[in-house]
């Protein structure tokens, strides 16, 4: 079955449309404290490093920070397994490829006014996204259906975002199951990687997998080498390329890197 | 002065190359033109007017000084003057009261002093002749005086004698009188015609100088303005697009070569970046590409797969002949995977420029290969109308091709549902090929249109149906000597390309060539 | 027991026979065509219980395969094989009604898993499933 991912800068409001919506279909509701707290107990991290990944980075202390990557890259790998569970309803405003590249992952964006029943927008949040992912959280290309709740009532949004999932074309099939593999198998290899290599970009396809950092440019075959050797003997990786040549990487990625 | 300074100096010292680069062998050429340069020719003139003020301030005092002495001259000869008048007066009281003889024998004797002491003066107004006259009349009046002095100191002066030495003695004292008025006179006009002289002269130095300062003005405000005015008829061409290097107008060095070097090297410079901007386009372009090329590999890929799965899965069953043609099938696509990646190849390759002559069609032909994918992609339909027999242009197949790209994958994107893209390629004048790219997509708004071709015009993020590299594609065809232009309405838009071409061959000289162009 | 009627469409005909024999072997009945445009003028002609079809073709492209074929027999499986696979065609492909979709280059395996699935769902006992 597909799973529907529901985005807003709204907290409140948002997961009360993703409590409707699971009740309703039987879903996993999951939220981001819930995501975080899973990803603490899978990858035996403590819970304030994964919030850190959310907190606001400011003045010199968050400066010299080091950058929450590995928290971030943990969060998404546990997303694209909770999500590859099926049948789940997440309500938050991470893993923007994700949703991107699976066509079975109905994206939905909840609007609300600043004023409204959900209270004040939690600013943060869009920022972050900002930097994050560099796109605006609140562009409605993103998504596949934008619910405003200045306009209708929680049940009523929940009641939209049901009938869409209908639509045939949220059907998962083989194709796009691959492709949530392929997601899997590439977030796998970036949490394992993302500390040594904070600008490492993974694409997977089909048990091959293909590296970038800079971190593997020339002179540092060792690393490269060394590298290769521990991701083949990953579960499921049949082919490793190691690349510290970004254009090159691109052109073999054709840009769909996560 | 040291002229050496201006004119033989050597060239790199005088003229420090920005950037402290290498010179090339062309401005090596241009710097090492003797020099003539505006600061000296500025000097020269101000040193020719300064020479002839000089020279007039010299003539001046020299003249002045002249006419000081003619003065003294003139004086010399009035007191001679006064000194034979004053010796006739005496002589004419002593023949009236017979007193003064004394006297009219030292004034007489004063003026021959005068004139023995003026003898040079006197030859340089008189002549020799003259000066002989003066002295011998003088001479004999001052004999005949001393005559008479002697008898009436004698007491024997008889009136007879008398009266021949009155007769005498007026006769020679006459010519005396007459020829120092005479000299005289003469000195006092030769002293006017100085002073006349000296006054007209500094009117017709004033008048010279005039002119000359209004010929110098002229002259060095054209030979700034002539350069100056080519430089700015240089920019204009170079705002084209036209990356051609400045010729110097000068035969020898001045200033403007400097400024003439400084802009050529710009130029290089000019040129390198629209050669990058080309790369980076290229590259944009490749990146395009590749997405359509991966997924146009996946069929012979998945050929290869299926074949070998099918060998794998019934190697028993197949006979020895069927698994040959199975794996023949595998080679048979592996090198269609091959061709694939090559075209595409081709086109990244970073090659030298290479002009040469080029089969346009089959150009056309590759490029319209390359974009293929793109067109499946879009779901597009692209009509190619290539006249055959096109004759040869000279250019760079790899720059050409990527105009051409630009152009169809510019179209590509202007397009929307049910696209058409149709690329013309035909002789439209003698020595004149023509390509055009038309497209049945949203069109470029008027404004815009006017701007898609600036030369670096890509500050704006590039919108879509408007521009991909459209400023690449004009240098491009402007560096193969063409033209490109457009013309566009919604749902009609077209990019001609001309290209000057080779006169048509009459028989072909690359048959393998024509019959690959037309096989698509 | 009727036989499963399959069309197969791909413009590379190596496609057509190399997956033909796995799927006779099921049970199957395949007709293999590599003219989209023949493909539909057979489908309007017979009723086919499974069609595998390729999307970017020249005369006509898949989704059209697609549609025609659920126009005239709502129940058909359509299978989508293509090498331009995306996010979007896949959504299109499902919204007009596509059983399932898979990228190319894949094992016949995998596509003869899909059959079975497929003729599961039509009800037809599977002879063989040639599962590796």
């Amino acid at each position: 079955m597909s799973s529907i991912a529901i985005w807003s800068q709204y907290g409140n409001q948002s997961l009360a449309v993703g409590r409707h919506v699971a009740s309703q279909l039987g879903f996993r509701l999951v939220s981001m404290q819930d995501l975080v707290k899973t990803t603490a107990a899978e990858f035996q991290m403590p819970e304030a490093e994964l919030a850190a990944v959310f907190k606001k980075r400011s003045g010199l202390k968050g400066v010299f920070a080091k950058k929450p990557s590995k928290g971030l890259a943990c969060i998404e790998q546990q997303l694209c397994r909770l999500i590859a569970e099926d049948r789940l309803v997440f309500v938050g405003h991470v893993g923007l490829t994700l949703c991107q590249m699976i066509s079975h992952v109905l994206k939905a964006l909840v609007l609300d006014h600043p004023g409204g029943g959900s209270g004040p927008a939690d600013p943060g949040v869009k920022e972050w996204f900002q930097t994050a992912y560099q796109e605006d959280l609140e562009d409605p290309n993103l998504y596949d259906l934008t619910v405003n709740l200045t306009h209708m009532d929680v049940a009523e949004a929940g009641n939209i975002i049901i009938n869409t999932l209908q639509h045939h074309k949220f059907t998962p099939m083989t194709y796009s199951l691959k492709c949530m593999d392929n997601l899997e198998l590439s977030g796998r290899v970036k949490t394992l990687l993302v500390e040594k290599y904070p600008d490492v970009a993974v694409k997977a396809h089909d048990g091959a997998v293909y590296v970038f950092s800079s971190g593997f440019n020339r002179g540092r075959q060792k690393a490269a080498l060394q590298t290769k050797q521990t991701l083949l003997g990953l579960e499921g990786v049949s082919h490793v390329e190691v690349h510290g040549d970004k254009k090159l990487f691109d052109s073999i990625t054709c840009g769909q890197v996560r | 002065m040291n002229l050496s300074h201006f004119f033989h100096q050597p060239a790199g010292d005088r003229h420090p190359v920005p950037g402290g680069l290498a010179l090339t062998e062309q401005e090596r050429e241009l710097l090492d033109r003797p020099a003539f340069s505006f600061r000296f020719q500025i000097i020269l003139g101000f040193l020719i007017v300064f020479l002839l003020s000089v020279a007039i301030i010299i003539g001046a005092m020299v003249a002045v000084n002249h006419i000081q002495r003619r003065i003294t001259t003139f004086q010399t000869w009035q007191r001679f003057l006064f000194d034979v008048e004053q010796a006739r007066r005496w002589e004419k009281n002593f023949f009236l009261y017979g007193t003064n003889l004394q006297e009219a024998l030292e004034s007489s004797h004063e003026a021959q002093r005068l004139l023995e002491a003026n003898l040079e003066a006197l030859e340089a107004i008189s002549g020799p002749q003259g000066r002989e006259a003066i002295a011998g009349h003088l001479a004999k009046y001052h004999a005949l005086l001393q005559d008479l002095y002697r008898l009436v100191q004698a007491g024997t002066l008889s009136s007879r004698v008398q009266d021949e030495l009155e007769t005498n003695l007026r006769h020679y004292g006459a010519l005396v009188v007459e020829d120092a008025a005479d000299v005289a006179a003469r000195e006092n006009q030769l002293v006017l015609s100085w002073l006349d002289l000296m006054q007209k002269v500094p009117t017709y130095y004033l008048v010279f100088h005039f002119v000359l300062m209004l010929w110098m003005t002229r002259f060095l405000s054209n030979r700034f303005m002539k350069p100056l005015n080519y430089l700015v008829k240089q920019t204009k061409r170079i705002a084209t697009g036209d990356f051609s290097d400045v010729k110097p107008i000068r035969k020898y060095r001045d200033e403007f070569t400097t400024v003439e070097v400084a802009i050529n090297r710009m130029l290089r410079e000019l040129e390198s970046r629209q050669n990058s901007l080309i790369d980076s386009h290229k590259l944009r372009a490749v990146g395009i590409l590749t997405a359509g090329v991966a997924h146009e590999l996946n069929n012979p890929l998945n050929n290869i797969m299926l074949t070998a799965h099918a060998i794998l899965e019934e190697y028993q069953a197949l006979s020895a002949e069927e698994t040959v043609a199975m794996v023949k099938d595998i080679v048979a696509e592996t090198d269609r995977s091959r061709a694939i990646v090559h075209n595409l190849l081709d086109f990244t390759r970073e090659t030298e420029s290479v002009m040469g002559p080029l089969q346009l069609g089959r150009l056309l032909e590759e490029t319209i290969r390359l974009a293929r994918n793109q067109v499946k992609v879009k779901r597009a339909i692209l009509e190619s109308l290539i006249a055959p027999d096109l004759p040869q242009v000279h250019g760079d197949r790899q720059q050409l091709k990527q105009a051409f790209l630009n152009l169809i994958l510019n179209a590509l994107d202007a397009i929307g549902e049910e696209g058409i893209i149709r690329v013309t390629a035909a002789p439209a004048a003698p020595g004149v090929l023509q390509v055009q790219i038309e497209d049945n997509g949203c069109g470029i708004p008027a404004d815009a249109l006017t701007h898609v071709f600036d030369p670096f015009y890509t500050t704006k993020p590039v919108g879509k149906g408007t521009g991909l590299g459209l400023s690449v594609v004009h240098g491009i065809v402007t560096k193969h000597g063409g033209d490109v232009t457009v013309k566009s309405a919604p749902g009609h838009t077209v990019f001609t390309v001309t290209l000057p071409c080779r006169a048509p061959v009459a028989a072909p000289l690359d048959p393998a060539g024509r019959q690959e162009g037309h096989r698509t | 027991m009727k036989a499963v009627e399959v069309l197969l469409l791909d413009d590379e005909p190596i496609v057509g026979q190399r997956l033909k024999s796995g799927l006779v072997k099921m049970g199957c009945t395949v007709e293999t065509f590599e003219n989209p445009v023949a493909a539909m003028a057979r489908i309007a002609q017979k009723k086919f219980d499974i069609v595998i079809t390729d999307v970017m073709m020249a005369e006509a492209n898949g989704i059209q395969v697609l549609e025609a074929a659920k126009k005239l027999n709502p129940e058909v499986k359509v299978i989508i094989i293509t090498g331009y696979a995306t996010a979007e065609l896949a959504r299109e492909a499902m919204e007009k009604g596509a059983y399932d979709m898979i990228a190319k280059p894949f094992k016949p395996a995998d596509l003869r898993g899909l059959v079975v699935r497929a003729m599961q769902e039509l009800g037809v006992q599977v002879v063989a499933p040639t599962e590796e």
